[in-house]
């Protein structure tokens, strides 16, 4: 009981402290959140959504929120080169707080803005103040607990505007360090205008010498795509293996809008993550696309939601996991076709690989269909390497280890080549290969 | 808030239905129900019936009402406390499960006072009624076995024919058994589905009465399928059979169980345990069609034990009631041990079949294979709801699931909630859905041979359930194909 009080105060701190620059506007949003946060119960583990990992693990509890660190340290090592050849803009957070943002000028002059939510908010209310805190209520207002504490408590996160009929070729890049060991909140805005197409690639890592910190982070990004645009959005996630991480994406995509989100998980030590996205208007699309690799004690639990709320939307859903040591990892998603989103189509599947004994995948696809005239399915399998498939790998020379390598990098490479960025790309499949080899090799010696 | 509650849009939507032009043409089915299964008897010749609500005064007279034994009576005491304490799934349909008035329901119905042997000898009010469900003629024929006829909570009528009898094969109703058996009924009764597995099951305990007792001997193969019929007749009348099946070592039975009810206006309550103990080497297969009427609630729990090498099958067709909750379940213990469940729910104008299946692999080499077949219409909503646990060390298990949903109207629902939660490396567990409607290419096609688009629409139904009523035996499948005509009709001409 103390340690909610507690953290109520520490939460009522946060958000004054972080208020103290704000416009008025913003200071009301962050007062009415606050109230929310107060009056919302927890949510029920009855719940898909938290059966496998209760509220309270994600929970401040007594833990302080820490002021961003303001400093980034070394610039990652494709910051350089991809001064423009290779994006457009290219953004560097601590913390949750975009520090730098590198904009090409001829990108500038179009009228393309990348820049910390805060800065926005000071000089671009009339953008702003209709989308922050805009998708709340989407799908069902789900996991809307941890929206209030991000509106209340953000110090951070990335306001992304792309005017409308404007084709980026290059992505955005933002590059995204956290540390210490308190509690961060952030909240992004990414607005796609009508017409327009963007891709923007984030990439989040524990800051150098924060490796093992027990770092809490709550994000929460609303992404809005207009009619006709196109946004693809990366999510690269490294993080170090005692970081608590609850992203949650909510996206709500307009009249033949497309939105393709791809999602890596590699790295956090418990990740509470939710990919909600609304399907609004007839024609919208989403593809989602998620990856996730658990070794050691890592939880994984993603939930996913694609809302079809009109006629002829089309959601497109793979998440693919490999759970290795003594990981766990749950996949929960929902697909709803309202009453009326005639013509529509969905699609849903999750794959698990299982490679340890001590490692675990759990699975609840949920379809909700209203309408009858619709296409919908999902399908979902849990299984260990297939055995054929490293026997004919053996009998081509590989070793065991390799061929199970081979096996585990070909079934999550439709997703890994989906990431921008030869640098950030060679990154994570660097990482993989490391991680896999240490997973494989273990079990190799085990059998 | 709970995401599992009735969306507020599927109820408006049945609301507004009648204003709708009538182009579906599967609309008004079933609108002629009332006419054909919707009598009722007079209930003033009934000999007993137990007051409305639920107390402990209540639970202690129907088990001296029963002359039961100490045990008995202290297992019905503590699953009423069991009852009282749990609090509501808070799952399925919240709505339609916090209507429920457990004050005012009659706990214990005896229809009449005597076991008869002979079906001519049985009360001709009961009689009748069951003669409009054609129970003498499926008697009749020597395909069937044993039938208990369950009318109201007792059961009434029970002939067993003499090779089962002399086989050692025990068919008997609940009561009888607790009687005649009551070494065996101790050891068994409730192992399988603790008072404390869920609210409804404690209800069950804290008041069940009639329901079948069979016992297979070891190595006896049953041929012909057992047969018990179950009819809730008083109004606001539970029905709270417990059904006990035990095949011994290598032996092999089928049960089947089909549920007509006459219609009422204000809610009845279903609310039945099944246990079923299949031993090494046996094999048991339960059927069962519910045909409720739209107002009953079905709320029952279904599991089996599934010892080495047996097999367990449940074959699960759910047409009638308001709510059906039920998911049969199958513990795979043994090594080897296999499950099958084969689903169908029709879910019509304000109904919600939120049905199922539970499948436990807590063993190596143990394999299940779930098909769930669903059809939604007028407003209906249909789900699957399931689970497949796989058990660390159960090796080499291996599951599928197929679920596949029609929905026949835009005002109709189909959910699909599975739930697979697997411990175990070395395992394959696939599982797959589908949701569609009718398909205009195929209408189409039938059409362009010669049939209407009500008997193509028909055509494509039992070709969809097909999967199940391939499982039934003859009769049962001629009746469901009666019932799913009749539930189809109304469109024709």
């Amino acid at each position: 009981m103390t340690d909610t009080l507690v953290e109520a105060a520490h939460i009522a701190s946060a958000t004054h402290r972080a208020d103290a620059t704000d416009p008025d506007w913003v200071r009301k949003f962050r007062a009415a959140a606050l109230e929310r946060w107060n009056a919302e119960p927890l949510p029920d583990r009855v719940e898909h959504l938290w059966r496998y990992t209760g509220p309270e693990r994600i929970l401040p509890g007594a833990r302080e929120f820490t002021s961003p660190d303001g400093r980034f340290g070394d610039l990652p090592s494709d910051f350089a080169d991809a001064m423009f050849e290779k994006a457009a803009a290219y953004a560097v957070c601590r913390d949750g707080v975009l520090l730098r943002c590198a904009v090409d000028s001829m990108v500038a002059d179009l009228g393309v803005v990348v820049e910390d939510l805060h800065s926005a908010a000071m000089t671009k209310r009339k953008l702003l103040e209709p989308h922050l805190g805009a998708l709340r209520g989407a799908c069902d207002g789900i996991g809307a607990k941890f929206d209030h504490l991000t509106a209340a408590a953000f110090t951070g996160g990335a306001f992304v505007h792309i005017p409308r009929g404007v084709t980026l070729e290059r992505p955005i890049r933002i590059s995204s360090r956290i540390g210490g060991s308190g509690v961060l909140a952030a909240r992004s805005v990414f607005i796609v205008e009508p017409g327009a197409q963007a891709t923007i690639v984030v990439d989040l890592a524990s800051a150098e010498g924060s490796e093992d910190a027990a770092t809490m982070f709550h994000e929460t990004t609303e992404v809005f795509v207009g009619a006709s645009a196109r946004l693809r959005i990366v999510f690269v996630q490294t993080l170090g293996p005692k970081v608590i991480h609850a992203p949650a994406v909510r996206a709500r995509v307009a009249h033949d809008g497309l939105l393709e989100s791809v999602s890596v998980a590699l790295g956090g030590g418990t990740v509470k993550a939710l990919l909600a996205s609304e399907l609004a208007e007839t024609g919208a699309k989403a593809n989602v696309l998620g990856i996730v690799f658990g070794d050691g004690r890592r939880h994984f639990d993603h939930h996913t939601f694609q809302d079809h709320l009109a006629p002829s939307t089309t959601s497109n859903l793979d998440y693919r996991t490999v759970v290795g040591g003594r990981a766990r990892s749950a996949y929960t998603g929902r697909l709803r076709i309202r009453p009326g989103a005639l013509k529509s189509e969905a699609r849903q599947r999750n794959h698990n690989l299982v490679l340890s004994d001590d490692a675990r995948a759990d699975t609840i696809p949920e379809l909700e269909i209203l309408a009858d005239d619709v296409s919908c399915s999902h399908a979902a399998a849990v299984a260990p390497i297939d055995e054929e498939q490293v026997f004919f790998c053996e009998s081509r020379g590989f070793s065991p280890d390799e061929a199970r390598s081979a096996i585990v990098l070909g079934f999550l490479e439709p997703t890994v080549a989906q990431i921008p960025g030869d640098l950030l790309l060679a990154r994570v499949r660097a990482a993989l290969e490391k991680r896999l080899a240490a997973v494989v090799g273990a079990q190799g010696s085990a059998r | 808030m709970n995401p599992m509650d009735d969306h507020p849009d599927a109820t408006s939507a049945v609301a507004t239905s009648e204003t709708r032009a009538p182009e579906s043409p599967t609309r008004d089915i079933g609108a002629d129900f009332d006419a054909k299964y919707g009598f009722h008897d007079d209930e003033s010749t009934y000999d007993f019936k137990s007051k409305k609500g639920l107390d402990h005064d209540i639970v202690e007279m129907i088990s001296r009402y029963k002359k039961e034994p100490a045990w008995m009576r202290e297992f019905r005491h503590r699953s009423l406390e069991i009852f009282l304490s749990k609090p509501m799934p808070k799952w399925g349909s919240t709505k339609l499960l916090g209507d429920i008035d457990f004050d005012n329901i009659h706990y214990y119905v005896r229809a009449s006072d005597r076991q008869v042997a002979n079906w001519d000898d049985l009360d001709p009010q009961i009689k009748k009624t069951y003669d409009r469900l054609g129970v003498p003629e499926a008697e009749r024929k020597s395909l069937l076995s044993g039938v208990t006829a369950q009318y109201e909570s007792e059961v009434v009528y029970h002939s067993i024919r003499a090779d089962l009898e002399k086989l050692g094969v025990q068919f008997t109703d609940m009561d009888t058994a607790l009687r005649e058996h009551e070494e065996v009924v101790h050891r068994h009764f409730a192992s399988v589905i603790p008072p404390e597995d869920n609210k409804f099951a404690a209800l069950n305990s804290a008041v069940w009465s009639g329901g079948s007792f069979v016992y297979v001997p070891k190595g006896v193969k049953v041929e012909i399928p057992l047969q018990a019929y179950f009819r809730i007749n008083t109004e606001n009348m539970g029905q709270f059979e417990r059904t006990l099946i035990i095949a011994d070592e290598g032996s092999q039975v089928h049960y089947v169980e089909g549920c007509t009810a006459p219609t009422y206006s204000s809610d009845s309550l279903h609310s039945a345990v099944v246990e079923l103990i299949a031993m090494p080497g046996s094999k048991i297969r339960y059927t069962t069609i519910q045909n409720w009427s739209k107002n009953v609630y079905n709320l029952v729990t279904k599991r089996a034990v599934a010892h080495a090498d047996s097999r367990v099958e449940w074959i699960d067709g759910n047409l009638g009631s308001k709510l059906t909750m039920k998911y049969p379940a199958v513990y795979l213990v043994g090594e080897r041990a296999h499950a099958e469940i084969v689903s169908v729910a029709f879910s019509g104008a304000g109904q919600h079949q939120d049905a199922g299946s539970k499948v436990v692999h807590a063993a190596p080499n143990t394999t299940s294979v779930i098909t769930s077949k669903s059809i939604s219409k007028d407003g209906g909503r249909g789900s699957y709801r399931g689970l497949v646990k796989v058990h660390k060390g159960a090796t080499g298990a291996k599951v599928n699931v197929k679920c596949d949903a029609l929905i026949l109207d835009d005002r109709s629902r189909s959910d699909t909630y599975p739930t697979m939660e697997v411990d175990e490396r070395r395992v394959a567990i696939e599982h797959e859905a589908t949701v569609s409607k009718v398909g205009e290419e195929q209408l189409f096609y039938l059409q362009s041979r010669g049939l209407s688009a009500e008997e193509a629409t028909l055509l494509i139904v039992n070709g969809f359930i097909e999967p199940f009523t391939k499982e039934l035996p003859m009769e049962y499948a001629v009746e469901l194909n009666r019932l799913i005509q009749l539930e189809m009709e109304g469109s024709v001409g």
